[in-house]
C-alpha cells in the first residue's frame, strides 16, 4: 500500500490535519537553543483577548491570572479603585439591570466581593458551621452591611436568617444552567468519559520511551538502532519482530507494525490506516490529530520543530522527525490500546466506544440558593427588597450576575491591573521627557553600546550615572551578525544570530598565543571515569575510590566561586578571529568562511543605523554582546542573549568591532555618507548578565592614544557592574538587603557557579516596557530593569525607513520575550514548565517532569516568579502617521499592535507629546501624575527594597540648579 | 565517664537531634502556625550539625578501641514481667561508617537543599521529612536489635514514598511514591517476619553471632533467606527494580541522597549486620549471589539505554548496589563496605549535578576540541548485530518485568477485588433496597 | 492506679471544658461532655466499687476512658446539623451499653449488655439503609452472643466467637459496618462502629491457639483481614474505603485479643484501646471532610493537601497509628501481638504479617488518593478549632504512647498478673 493508491481527497484532509496540529504544537527549540517566543503565536491574527481565551480552550489552560492574584493586587494598591472603574466601564455597558441595580455597579460588586459557588454538603456545612447565617459578608463596606441590617431593625441574624429563607424560597423559581460536559473527539477520552481505564497510562510509558530513544542525542550509552530511517519505520522495526511479554494490549499495534515494516508503510499510509481502523470521520482528523498530539504536546512539538529547523538539534546526526511519523505511532498505540480495552466486538472502535455510557452527566451549576443569598448581599439587597421582585427581574438579576463568569472577572481584573502598570509608565515618560531640555546634554568622550535586552538598562543606566562623560546605545545584540561561530573552547560550531534565520557564514577563533594542550588528555579522562562509574565492572572500580568526590561535592556546596577556579580550565592568552573571506570558498558543510567586504561593509553600516549612530562618533566606541552562565540550570541558555539566538553575543560585538575599525570598511562606510573619524576606535566586548563579569576584547590593538581613556573606561565599567550586581541582588530574597556594591558583586559570581542555585539570575524577569527612541529621552530614568531600550534617533532617519526595519526587529522579538514571561507566570504548569526542582533532562532537548513526563515547554516558575504580567509596552519616539504606516506595511508588527500583542504609544519627536493606541487608533495621553520622584542616584532610590518600583528621575550633577 | 555511657549519650544525640528537628517542624504544622524559612534552615541545621559531631565523636571514640564493638542500651523501651524491648545499640565499624555518611550527606543535603527548594510551596515538608529520613537511616545503622532495625526501616520507607511524591499536584510522583511504598511493604513482611522468628527462636532479635548460635538450623535458613528477601525491595533488586527509577520525581537532592546514597545502600548494610547469622547459610548466601548478579545484569543492561539522566544514574546506581550485595554474599564485608561509601558520596555528586548535564556536555565538547564524546564499544564489536538488537529492545521495555507484574499480578488482583466489591454492592442492596451509588 | 492516667484523665477534663465552651451547638456538647466526665469519673473511682456491681480490671478500666474519650471526640466533630437530640442520645446510650458490656459482671448482666448494645447500634443508626441494612446482621450477633453465653464450652466459644466477628463486620459479615459508613453521616457511622465495645465480650476469654480449630480460626481472620484490606484499595469513594479499612484493622484487633498468650493478649487489649483511638481519628478526619465536601471520590487524586493542610497531616498520623507505623502507639501493641501466640505459627505469623502491611499499603493509598494530586479548586475549610484540639489531643496520646510505651504500660502493669490470669 502507498499513499498513491489512497484517494486522494483523504490525503488531503489528513495533510491539512497535519498542518494544523503543526501550528499549534509548542515550538520550542531544544535547550541549549532556547529562543523565547510567544507561545499563541498560532492565534495572533485574533485579538489577544479572544486568542488567549480561545487558546485556553483549545490547550486546557488558564487565560488569565486566578482571581485571587488580582484580588490581592487590588487589596495591595497595585490596583486601584480608578483602574477598576476605568476598566469596568470599558467592559460593561451602563444601564440598570432589572431595576433594582447599575450595571457598573453590579460588575463591581461581582469582581469586589467573589460568590463562591457552593454545592451540595458544602451549602450545609457552611450554614451551620460559620457565622453565616449571624452576620453579613466581613469584607463588604460598611454601609452595605448596615443597609442590609437595617431592614431587620439592626440584628444582623434576623436580617441573615430572612434574607436566606427569601433566597432558598426564590432560588428554585429560576431558571436552570445544565452545561453539558465536553465532549471528547479521542477514543481514549471517551473510554475515560465512560468510567473505563485511560489508555494513555499504557500508551505513554512505550511512546515516551521510544520517542526519546529515537530523539537522543548523546544521552544514553547505547543509541537507538535504525534511526537512519523515519520514526515510523525505525519503531516498527524494533516493534515487528522479537518477543513482548505481560503487554497484551500491544498485540494489534504488533500485527500492523509488521505490515509497516514488510510494506514500507510512510506515516502517512499508517496514519490513513489507523485513522481508518479508528472509525474517524475525515472531517474530524482536524481534531483528532491535535487531540492527540496534545497529549504529549512537548514531544511532538520536538519532533515538529526538529523537522522544521533540523539546524537547532544539539547535533547534527542525520535523523529525520516529522510530526506526522510521531503522530502515526502514537495512533498506532492508541488504537492498539483501545482495541484491548474494548475487547472484542464488531464495527469501530470510535462506534463501540461512543456506544459506552457516560459517566458524568451534565455538571449543574452550583447551589442557586447560596448564590443568590450571596449576591443579594454584596448587593445590599435586604430580604424584603428581594423579595419583593417579581420573576423575571429576579431572573434578569440572576442572568446578569451569572454572564460576568470567571474568565470575563478576570478579564476586566486584567485590564485594571494593566491600565495601573500603563498610567505609572506613561506618566513616568511623559514627566520625564518633558523636561529633556532643561538637560544638558552632557560631553560624550566614550560610546558604549549595549544591547536592547532589558538587563542591560540597569547597567547602561548605572554606567552613565557613574560616568557622565559615557553616551549609551542600544542595539540587537547580534550587531547585524549572523554566523556559525567556532571559538577556541566551542567543540563545535554554534549560531549565534537572529533565530529566524540559519547562518550562512563561519568564524573561527585562532589562538595565537600558546594554547594550553593538556585540557584534551584530562576531558578524555574525566569523561572516562564518568562513563565508567555508570557501568558494572569499571563501575566498581571507580566507586571504590568514589570517596575522593567528598572534596568537590563538599566544595562546591560551600564554596562555589572557589572550586569553579580551581578546575577552570587555562584558556589561551591571545586569539584571533579568522573572518575575513576573499572569494566564495565554502567549507564542507555549505557555509561562507567568513564576510566578504562588501557584506562586512553592509554589517557595519546596518548595525550603525540600527543604533542610530552614524555621526558625533567619540574616540572610543565599546559594544557589547552579552550572555550567561550557571550551573544546574538546564534552561541556562534562555538567559542568553536572544538576539544571537539563544548564544553569547561576545564574539558578535568583537567582529562587529574588527569590521568596524578596519580602514577598508569605513571607505565603504563613506561612500554611503557616514563618516567615522580616524581617532574612533571600536572595542568589542561581553557583560556576563549573571555573575555581572565584563570583558574587553583585541585590547591589544586599541592604538595607545586611546590606552588613557580605555583605563578610564575599564574603571567605570568596573563600579557600573557592582552597582549592577547590587541593583539585582535586592531582588534575590536570600541576599541581605543591607550588602556593600562590592559584597553584591561577590555574590552573584558565587551565585552562578553554585549547584544549589535555581535562579542564577532572573532573566527577562518583569520585562514590560519597550523603548525605541534617543537616548535623551530616556537617560537618567529609573526603569527598574523592565525595559527594552532601542537606541532611535528620527533626525537621521527622515523616510522613516530605519525605523520600520528596527521595529520589524524590535517588536517581535521585545513581543516574544514578554508573552513567553506573560503566559509562563499567568499559567506556570499549562504555558510554562512549572518549577525546575524535578527537570530531568532527556536526550539533551528538553526536560521531563521527573522519571518520564511529557517533555515540558515554556519557562519555569523560579525564572518567572517575580513578573507582572504585562503585555509590553512600547514607546516609540515617532510620529502617529509614521507608527500607523509601518504598521500597515509591516504585517507581522501590524498583527500584534492591532491585536493588542504589544501596547503601542507614540512619543512625538518635536512636542515630546504622548499618543497611545487603543481601539484601532492613537488618542493623547491624559496624565494622571504630573510629578515624579527625584533622587540624586539608582541606589539611592531602590536601596533596601525587594519589591517592583516605580520610575524615577536620577537628578545627575548637570542638573543642579 | 564511662566510654560506654558516653556512647549511648552520643549515640542519643545522633539519633534523637533529626527526630526532635522533625518534630520541631511538624508540630506547628498541626497547629496551624507558619514557620519562616530562615527558622526552619536554623532548626534543621542545628540538628543535623549536633548529630555529625556526635557521630564523628563516636567514631573518635571507636578509633581509640579499634575492633571493639560496643553495645549500649539507649533506653528501655517497653518492659514486661516476661518480655522487655530495650533501644540497643550497637557502636562498631560499620555503624560507625553509614552513621557518619548518613550525617555528612544530609548535612550537605539539608544545606544544599535550603537554598535550592528556596520559596517552594513544600519547603517544610521537605524539611520535616529529610531528619525524619535521617533518624531512621541512624535507627538502621546503629541498631543492634532486628526491633530497632525495623523501626528505621519503616520510617525510611514512609519518608521516601512521601518524598517521591512531593511534587504532590502532578500524579505521576504521587503514583511512583505509593508504588515504592508497595515494594517496600511486600519486602518488610520478611524482615518482620523475620525479627519475630529470630526473637521466638534465640530469645532476643539482636543479630550476633550468640543469637546465631541459639538457633536451630531450619530455623537460621529461614531467617537468613527472609533477611535476604528483606533487603531486595531497598536494594531495587530483580524483579522490583522498577520503582527506583520511577522514584525519581521528587527534588533533585532528595533523589541524590535518597536513590544514590543511602536508602539504597540500607540493603547491604542490614546483611553486613547479620553477617553473623549469614555466615553459615551457604544457600542464603547462594540466593543472595545469584539475585545480585542477575539484578546487575539487568541494571547495566537496562542503564545503557537510558535516555535521560535521572533514570540513567537510578540504573547506575541499582548496578552497584548490586555489585555491593556481591561482595557481602562472598563474605568481603569491609571491601563492601569501602564499596557502600565510596559508591554514595560519588552518587550523589553526580545527581546534585545531573540538571548541569548540558553545561557539562558542553564542556566536555569543548575540552575535546569537537566530535562527539566517545562511547563503550566492546559489546558492539563482540556481539552480532541481530542479538544487539534484540538486547536493546528487551533492555529499553526493561526486561518486560513491569509489564508483566502489571498484568499478571496486579491486574488479575485488582479485578478479584472488583468483582468482589460488586458482589458486595450487589448484596447490600438487596439487604438495604438502596442501590449504592457506583454498582457498576 | 498510675499517675499517668490520673495526668491523662486531667488532660482530659481540660479538653471537656474546652469543648463545652464551643459555641456551636452547646446544649448537646454540653449533655455529652457531661456524660464522657462521668465516665472518667467512674474509671477513676471505682476502685472500691463492689465486685457484684461492676467489674473494674485492666480490662474494664482502658475502655472506661477509651469511651469517655471517643464520645466526646465523635461529638466534637459531629456536624451540627448532625447533633439532633435523638443522634446525640442514641450515642451516649450506646457508649453506656458498650461500658456495660465491660464492666458488667459475668452471667446474666454481660448477656443483658450484649443483647442491649446490639439493639441500641441499630437504633443508633439513622432510619433508612444503614438501618436496614444493619439489623439482620445485628440480630444474628445478638442471637449468637446470647445462646454462646448460655451454652458455654467449645460450641459456646465458637459462637460468641462468631457473634463478635458479626458486630465487629469481619469478613464476610462486614457489609453492614461499610454500608454504615456509606449510607449514615460519617462521623455517627464512626462513632457507632470505630470504638469496637463489642470485642469486650471476648476480653476475658481468649482462645487457646493451640486448638486445630483455634488456629484455623485464627487463620481465618488473618486472611479476612487481608481481603477487606484489598477491598479498601479498590473503593471509589472515601466513605466506603474508610469503612473497609476500619473492618480489616478491627479484624487485626480481635485476632490480637483472641491470643491465649499473656503477652500477646496483653499486647491485644493495648492495640483494642490505642487503635480504637487512631481508627477514631481517622474515621473522624474522614467525616470532617465528608460534612464539608460530600462523599471524596477516589477514583482521581483529591489534592486537598493544600486546602486542608491540618486535616492532612493528622489523617496521616491516624492512619499510619491504625496500622501500627513506628513512633505510634500500635506499634507496641502490634510488637507485642506479634511476639505473643501467634508468634508460635510461622504461617499464621506470615499471614498476619501480610494483612497488617496490605492494611498500611491500603492506609497510604487512601491518604495519597485523598490529599494528593491536582489542588482541589474548591474553597475546603481546614479544621475548626473544636476538632483541631479533640483531634490533636488523640494525636497526642497515641503518640506519647508510641514512644514511650512503658507509661501507658505501668497504668495495667500492677494488673498483669490479673490479665494473665484471665487466660484459662
Amino acid at each position: 500500500m502507498s499513499a498513491l493508491e489512497n484517494t486522494s481527497p483523504k490525503l488531503v484532509a489528513l495533510q491539512h490535519a497535519l498542518e494544523h496540529t503543526g501550528h499549534l504544537v509548542p515550538a520550542q527549540n531544544p535547550l541549549d537553543r532556547f529562543v523565547h517566543h510567544n507561545p499563541l503565536h498560532a492565534f495572533e491574527h485574533l485579538p489577544f483577548d479572544e486568542a488567549v481565551e480561545e487558546a485556553a480552550q483549545v490547550f486546557g489552560t488558564e487565560p488569565w491570572w486566578p482571581e485571587a492574584s488580582y484580588q490581592q493586587a487590588f487589596a495591595t494598591g497595585r490596583i486601584r479603585e480608578r483602574d477598576l472603574t476605568w476598566a469596568i466601564e470599558r467592559a460593561v455597558k451602563p444601564g440598570p439591570v432589572a431595576g433594582v441595580v447599575e450595571r457598573t455597579d453590579l460588575a463591581r460588586a461581582r469582581l469586589r466581593f467573589p460568590i463562591e459557588g457552593l454545592r451540595g454538603e458544602a451549602v450545609d456545612w457552611r450554614l451551620t458551621e460559620t457565622p453565616a447565617l449571624r452576620e453579613v459578608r466581613q469584607d463588604l463596606p460598611g454601609e452595605v452591611r448596615a443597609c442590609l441590617v437595617a431592614e431587620a431593625g439592626g440584628d444582623a441574624a434576623r436580617a441573615m436568617r430572612a434574607l436566606w429563607d427569601v433566597a432558598e424560597r426564590r432560588a428554585p423559581g429560576l431558571a436552570r444552567h445544565v452545561v453539558p460536559p465536553a465532549s471528547g473527539v479521542r477514543v481514549r477520552d471517551l473510554l475515560v468519559d465512560a468510567g473505563r481505564a485511560d489508555t494513555d497510562r499504557l500508551v505513554h510509558p512505550v511512546l515516551i520511551r521510544w520517542s526519546a530513544g529515537f530523539l537522543d542525542h548523546g544521552v544514553s550509552y547505547w543509541p537507538m538502532a535504525h534511526r537512519d530511517q523515519p520514526f515510523v519505520q525505525a519503531f516498527a522495526a524494533h516493534f515487528a519482530g522479537g518477543v513482548d511479554i505481560g503487554r497484551p494490549w500491544l498485540r494489534t499495534a504488533r500485527q500492523i507494525a509488521r505490515r509497516v515494516s514488510t510494506e514500507h508503510w510512510t506515516a502517512e499510509d499508517l496514519l490513513l490506516h489507523v485513522l481508518e481502523a479508528f472509525g474517524h470521520e475525515a472531517a474530524a482528523w482536524d481534531d483528532v490529530l491535535l487531540r492527540s498530539a496534545q497529549a504529549l504536546s512537548g514531544w511532538a512539538g520536538m519532533f515538529q520543530r526538529l523537522s522544521e529547523r533540523p539546524d537547532t538539534a544539539p547535533e547534527h546526526l542525520g535523523i529525520h522527525t516529522t510530526l506526522a511519523d510521531f503522530l502515526a505511532v502514537r495512533l498506532l498505540l492508541d488504537l492498539s490500546a483501545a482495541e484491548y480495552e474494548l475487547g472484542a466486538g464488531s464495527g469501530t472502535c470510535m462506534a463501540r466506544a461512543s456506544a459506552l455510557s457516560r459517566k458524568q452527566a451534565a455538571s449543574e451549576e452550583p447551589d442557586r440558593a447560596w448564590s443568590l443569598f450571596q449576591l443579594a448581599q454584596i448587593l445590599g439587597l435586604g430580604a424584603h427588597r428581594l423579595g419583593e421582585l417579581s420573576d423575571a427581574q429576579l431572573q434578569t438579576l440572576y442572568d446578569e450576575a451569572r454572564a460576568l463568569d470567571d474568565w470575563t472577572r478576570r478579564r476586566i481584573w486584567h485590564e485594571a491591573y494593566e491600565q495601573r502598570f500603563r498610567v505609572e509608565t506613561l506618566d513616568a515618560v511623559g514627566v520625564h521627557t518633558r523636561r529633556v531640555s532643561d538637560r544638558k546634554a552632557p560631553a560624550v568622550r566614550v560610546q558604549c553600546a549595549f544591547c536592547i535586552d532589558d538587563r542591560e538598562e540597569s547597567m547602561r543606566r548605572l554606567l552613565e550615572e557613574t560616568a557622565p562623560w559615557v553616551g549609551t546605545y542600544g542595539v540587537a545584540g547580534n550587531y547585524g551578525i549572523s554566523m556559525y561561530y567556532k571559538g577556541v573552547q566551542h567543540g563545535h560550531p554554534v549560531a549565534l544570530g537572529p533565530a529566524g534565520f540559519e547562518p550562512r557564514h563561519l568564524v573561527v577563533e585562532q589562538a595565537t598565543g600558546g594554547a594550553p594542550s593538556q585540557t584534551r588528555l584530562s576531558a578524555l579522562a574525566h569523561h572516562q571515569l564518568a562513563v565508567s562509574s555508570q557501568t558494572l565492572f569499571r563501575g566498581a572500580m571507580v566507586a571504590l575510590g568514589g570517596a575522593l568526590s567528598a572534596v568537590p561535592l563538599s566544595m562546591r556546596l560551600l564554596a562555589p566561586k572557589l572550586h569553579a577556579g580551581l578546575i577552570r580550565r587555562p584558556m589561551p592568552t591571545e586569539t584571533e578571529l579568522v573572518y575575513e573571506r576573499e572569494g566564495d570558498e565554502k567549507d564542507e558543510h555549505g557555509l561562507y568562511v567568513g564576510f566578504s567586504l562588501a557584506e562586512q561593509i553592509d554589517i557595519v553600516m546596518g548595525t550603525l543605523e540600527f543604533m542610530s549612530l552614524l555621526r558625533d562618533f567619540a574616540p572610543l566606541v565599546c559594544c557589547f554582546g552579552h550572555g550567561s552562565s550557571s550551573m544546574n540550570n538546564p534552561h541556562e541558555a534562555a538567559h542568553d542573549c536572544g538576539a544571537c539566538g539563544g548564544g553569547r553575543g561576545g564574539p558578535n560585538a568583537r567582529l562587529f568591532a574588527r569590521m568596524a575599525n578596519d580602514p577598508r570598511v569605513r571607505a565603504g562606510l563613506a561612500e554611503r555618507g557616514v563618516h567615522i573619524p580616524d581617532e574612533t576606535w571600536f572595542v568589542g566586548g561581553y557583560h556576563n548578565t549573571a555573575d555581572d563579569a565584563v570583558e574587553l576584547y583585541d585590547l591589544h590593538r586599541v592604538p595607545a592614544t586611546h590606552q588613557a581613556l580605555l583605563a578610564e573606561t575599564r574603571t567605570a565599567l568596573d563600579e557600573a557592574r557592582a552597582l549592577d550586581a547590587l541593583e539585582r541582588c535586592r531582588k534575590f530574597e536570600n541576599v541581605p538587603l543591607g550588602v556593600t556594591a562590592a559584597e553584591a558583586l561577590e555574590h552573584v559570581e558565587n551565585r552562578n557557579e553554585d549547584l544549589a542555585q535555581p535562579r542564577p539570575e532572573y532573566g527577562h524577569c518583569t520585562n514590560a516596557i519597550c523603548f525605541v527612541g534617543r537616548r535623551e529621552w530616556s537617560r537618567g530614568l529609573f526603569l527598574d530593569r523592565r525595559a527594552f531600550l532601542c537606541s532611535y534617533d528620527p533626525d537621521v532617519d527622515p523616510d522613516g525607513d530605519i525605523l520600520g526595519r528596527l521595529l520589524a526587529m524590535a517588536v517581535p522579538v521585545g513581543a516574544g520575550i514578554s508573552l513567553e514571561y506573560w503566559f509562563s507566570v499567568v499559567d506556570p504548569t499549562g504555558y510554562g514548565c512549572g518549577t525546575k526542582l524535578p527537570h530531568n533532562i532527556t536526550g539533551m532537548v528538553g526536560v521531563m517532569d521527573g522519571h518520564q513526563s511529557d517533555l515540558r515547554t515554556g519557562l519555569p516558575w523560579q525564572m518567572v516568579e517575580l513578573h507582572e504580567p504585562v503585555r509590553l509596552l512600547c514607546v516609540v519616539e515617532a510620529t502617529t502617521e509614521r507608527l500607523l504606516e509601518i504598521a500597515g506595511k509591516n504585517p507581522a508588527v501590524g498583527r500584534l499592535v492591532t491585536g493588542g500583542w504589544v501596547q503601542l504609544a507614540s512619543l512625538d519627536p518635536q512636542t515630546g507629546e504622548l499618543q497611545f493606541f487603543q481601539d484601532g487608533g492613537f488618542v493623547p495621553w491624559r496624565p494622571e501624575n504630573t510629578s515624579l520622584p527625584r533622587v540624586p542616584s539608582s541606589q539611592a532610590w531602590f536601596a533596601g527594597t525587594r519589591g517592583l518600583l516605580p520610575p524615577a528621575t536620577i537628578v545627575d550633577d548637570s542638573e543642579v540648579g | 565517664m564511662n566510654p560506654d555511657t558516653l556512647l549511648g549519650l552520643l549515640g542519643l544525640i545522633a539519633l534523637f537531634m533529626p527526630v526532635a528537628a522533625s518534630l520541631a517542624l511538624g508540630l506547628p504544622w498541626v497547629l496551624g502556625a507558619q514557620l519562616s524559612e530562615a527558622t526552619i534552615r536554623r532548626t534543621v541545621g542545628t540538628s543535623f550539625g549536633a548529630s555529625f559531631l556526635a557521630c564523628l565523636a563516636i567514631d573518635v571514640l571507636l578509633l581509640l578501641d579499634p575492633g571493639a564493638a560496643h553495645s549500649v542500651t539507649l533506653a528501655h523501651w517497653m518492659a514486661l514481667p516476661s518480655y522487655a524491648v530495650d533501644a540497643r545499640v550497637v557502636f562498631d565499624l560499620p555503624a560507625a561508617v553509614l552513621m557518619t555518611l548518613t550525617a555528612l550527606l544530609c548535612g550537605l543535603i539539608g544545606a544544599f537543599s535550603a537554598s535550592y527548594l528556596h520559596q517552594d510551596p513544600g519547603f517544610r515538608r521537605f524539611f520535616v521529612l529529610l531528619p525524619l529520613f535521617a533518624s531512621g537511616m541512624m535507627a538502621v545503622a546503629c541498631g543492634e536489635t532486628l526491633d530497632l532495625i525495623y523501626a528505621g526501616w519503616e520510617v525510611v520507607g514512609i519518608a521516601s514514598a512521601l518524598l517521591i511524591a512531593y511534587f504532590q499536584y502532578r500524579e505521576a510522583p504521587v503514583r511512583h511514591g505509593l508504588r515504592a511504598f508497595a515494594v517496600y511493604r511486600v519486602c518488610d513482611v520478611a524482615l518482620l517476619t523475620a525479627a519475630v522468628l529470630l526473637h521466638h527462636h534465640a530469645g532476643e532479635a539482636s543479630l550476633d553471632a550468640a543469637t546465631a548460635g541459639h538457633l536451630g538450623d531450619n530455623e537460621a535458613l529461614w531467617v537468613a533467606l527472609l533477611l535476604v528477601i528483606a533487603i531486595m525491595g531497598k536494594a531495587a533488586a530483580f524483579p522490583f527494580t522498577g520503582w527506583l527509577p520511577r522514584a525519581m520525581e521528587g527534588p533533585t537532592p532528595s533523589s541524590a541522597i535518597f536513590y544514590g546514597a543511602l536508602s539504597v545502600h540500607a540493603a547491604p548494610f542490614l546483611l553486613i549486620r547479620a553477617w553473623p547469622l549469614l555466615e553459615d547459610q551457604l544457600v542464603a548466601r547462594g540466593a543472595l549471589a545469584a539475585i545480585a548478579l542477575l539484578t546487575a545484569a539487568h541494571a547495566t543492561m537496562v542503564g545503557r539505554v537510558q535516555t535521560d539522566v535521572k533514570s540513567m544514574l537510578a540504573y547506575a546506581s541499582v548496578t552497584q548496589v548490586a555489585v555491593i550485595l556481591v561482595e557481602v554474599s562472598l563474605g568481603f564485608t569491609t571491601l563492601a563496605l569501602v564499596h557502600m561509601t565510596g559508591h554514595a558520596i560519588l552518587r550523589t555528586w553526580q545527581l546534585l549535578r545531573a540538571p548541569s548535564l548540558l553545561h557539562d556536555h558542553h564542556e566536555l565538547v569543548s575540552r575535546l576540541g569537537g566530535g562527539r564524546p566517545p562511547r563503550g564499544t566492546l559489546w558492539e564489536r563482540l556481539l552480532p548485530v541481530p542479538v544487539q538488537r534484540f538486547g536493546y529492545r528487551v533492555a529499553m521495555e526493561r526486561w518486560f518485568v513491569d509489564d508483566l507484574a502489571a498484568s499478571a499480578l496486579l491486574g488479575k488482583l485488582w479485578s478479584a477485588f472488583t468483582l468482589l466489591d460488586r458482589i458486595d454492592r450487589a448484596w447490600v442492596a438487596l439487604l438495604s433496597g438502596k442501590s449504592s451509588e457506583e454498582a457498576a | 492506679m498510675s499517675l499517668d492516667v490520673r495526668a491523662a484523665a486531667a488532660a482530659l477534663v481540660v479538653l471537656a471544658l474546652v469543648l463545652a465552651r464551643s459555641r456551636s451547638h452547646a446544649r448537646s456538647r454540653g449533655l455529652v461532655v457531661g456524660v464522657g466526665l462521668v465516665l472518667l469519673g467512674i474509671a477513676l473511682a471505682v476502685e472500691g466499687a463492689p465486685d457484684w456491681l461492676i467489674r473494674v480490671d485492666p480490662v474494664s478500666q482502658p475502655r472506661l476512658i477509651a469511651c469517655g474519650v471517643g464520645l466526646m471526640a465523635v461529638f466534637a466533630v459531629l456536624p451540627r446539623r448532625f447533633s439532633s437530640a435523638e443522634n446525640v442520645v442514641g450515642l451516649v446510650f450506646l457508649a453506656l451499653a458498650h461500658i456495660g458490656l465491660v464492666v458488667a459482671p459475668e452471667g446474666p448482666p454481660v448477656m443483658t449488655a450484649w443483647a442491649l448494645s446490639c439493639v441500641l447500634t441499630a437504633l443508633a443508626l439513622p432510619k433508612g439503609p444503614a438501618r436496614r441494612l444493619a439489623i439482620p446482621y445485628l440480630t444474628l450477633a445478638a442471637g449468637a452472643g446470647v445462646a454462646g453465653l448460655v451454652l458455654g464450652g467449645t460450641a459456646g466459644q465458637a459462637l460468641v466467637v462468631l457473634a463478635v466477628g458479626v458486630r465487629l463486620g469481619v469478613f464476610p459479615f462486614h457489609s453492614w459496618v461499610v454500608g454504615a459508613h456509606e449510607f449514615a453521616p460519617m462521623a455517627l457511622a464512626v462513632g457507632v462502629t470505630a470504638p469496637m465495645g463489642a470485642i469486650g465480650l471476648v476480653a476475658r476469654s481468649p482462645l487457646g491457639f493451640d486448638g486445630e480449630i483455634a488456629v484455623l480460626a485464627i487463620g481465618g481472620l488473618a486472611v479476612a483481614a487481608l481481603i477487606t484490606a484489598g477491598l479498601a484499595v479498590v473503593q471509589t469513594g472515601l466513605s466506603r474505603a474508610v469503612g473497609f479499612l476500619t473492618v480489616s484493622i478491627a479484624t487485626v484487633v480481635f485476632l490480637g485479643v483472641l491470643d491465649a498468650d499473656s503477652i500477646g493478649h496483653l499486647g491485644g487489649l493495648m492495640m483494642w484501646s490505642l487503635t480504637s483511638l487512631s481508627l477514631l481519628g481517622m474515621g473522624l478526619v474522614a467525616a470532617a471532610l465528608q460534612s464539608r465536601i460530600g462523599d471524596v471520590d477516589l477514583r482521581d487524586y483529591r489534592g486537598l493537601l493544600h486546602r486542608t493542610p491540618t486535616f492532612a497531616a493528622l489523617f496521616l498520623l491516624f492512619s499510619m497509628a491504625a496500622v501500627g507505623a513506628p513512633g505510634t502507639a500500635d506499634f507496641a501493641s502490634e510488637d507485642l501481638v506479634l511476639h505473643g501466640g501467634i508468634g508460635h505459627h510461622p504461617v499464621l505469623l506470615l499471614l498476619f504479617i501480610a494483612a497488617i502491611s496490605a492494611q498500611a499499603y491500603g492506609a497510604l493509598h487512601l491518604f495519597f488518593r485523598v490529599f494528593f494530586g491536582p489542588p482541589e479548586a474548591g474553597f475546603v475549610p481546614d479544621a475548626l478549632r473544636r476538632e483541631r484540639t479533640v483531634l490533636l489531643a488523640i494525636a497526642a496520646v497515641l503518640v506519647i504512647a508510641g514512644l514511650a510505651p512503658q507509661l501507658l504500660l505501668d497504668g495495667w502493669l500492677p494488673n498483669t498478673d490479673a490479665v494473665t490470669s484471665l487466660v484459662p
